[in-house]
């Protein structure tokens, strides 16, 4: 029914796009050798991340999370997600604009947090299809684990990181 | 970013209307045969694997005597076996007619 809209049948094919080409694109951005041996890669390869989130992945998953599979709770949850990948990258876009590499990392962990939730929603989802549990509630239960846990785990990142850097400051 | 809110908000309240969206998330139950317990193949009380046990051979169990000692022991404790008195089943009623031949021809 929905892919007979051809507008929700466009959107689908091009979040699945541009989440593959984030995924893909941010595993170039993490790599510190790359960093350091060339930062073009690193630029050119992070342009392009955020042009596909700004322009492509946020604003589609923006319009699919209306018609979203679960509960009334679970398309705010999948529209919260939309809002915060695409306020993450562009708060990372600015950030680096203004030269603040740290807050620039901050953003962009978060950022990329957003966008593998999308990864770690299908292990869960497999784990508890294995564990023989109902398939709404693994769905429903999986979606809040991942989003959740995800971000728990960038703000985890971001203090440890922070605390190893302002250890530097000790002399 | 807020197009695509505005575009998603507007069509979702078009679709939401629709019978066909309302039921397009709901799963349907399946329901898998049973089969009933007397037909599954599940090992009794009254199926009992054991090996089958090695015959002696008359060659090897000794004397012509024993053998016969054995014989006759085994045909004592066959007379005795009654299997109808020894069973939780309703005795069996014997046809009188059947026995009575029987008891003949045991006399003479």
């Amino acid at each position: 029914m929905l892919f007979g809209n051809p507008f929700y049948n466009a959107s689908f094919y091009v979040h699945i796009f541009a989440g593959a080409v984030c995924i893909l694109t941010a595993l170039i951005q993490f790599s510190r050798y790359i960093l350091r041996k060339t930062k073009s890669i690193h630029r050119w390869s992070g342009k392009l991340y955020v042009f596909v989130v700004l322009f492509l992945g946020a604003p589609t998953g923006l319009y699919m999370s209306f018609f979203a599979k679960g509960s009334f709770w679970e398309r705010c949850l999948f529209l919260f997600m939309a809002i915060t990948w695409f306020i993450t990258t562009l708060n990372g876009l600015n950030t680096i604009q203004k030269k603040n590499i740290l807050a620039h990392k901050i953003w962009m962990i978060r950022s990329y947090a957003m966008a593998m939730t999308a990864v770690t929603f299908r292990i869960y989802h497999i784990i508890f299809y294995l564990l023989e549990w109902d398939h709404l509630e693994n769905y429903e239960i999986s979606l809040w684990i991942s989003v959740l846990g995800n971000m728990l785990v960038a703000e985890w990142i971001i203090h440890r990181n922070s605390r190893s850097y302002l250890k530097s400051f000790k002399v | 970013m807020i197009a695509a809110g505005i575009y998603g908000f507007a069509d979702f309240k078009k679709t939401n209307a629709s019978p066909e969206f309302k039921s397009l998330y709901q799963e349907k139950e399946i329901f898998t045969p049973v089969t009933p317990a007397e037909t599954r193949l599940e090992p009794t009380r009254d199926v009992i694997f054991e090996p089958a046990r090695e015959m002696s051979s008359p060659e090897k169990s000794g004397s012509k005597q024993a053998q016969t000692k054995k014989s006759k022991s085994v045909k004592k404790s066959e007379k005795e076996l009654d299997p109808d008195l020894f069973s939780r089943a309703p005795l069996r009623e014997i046809p009188k007619v059947a026995k009575k031949p029987l008891a003949k021809s045991n006399g003479e």
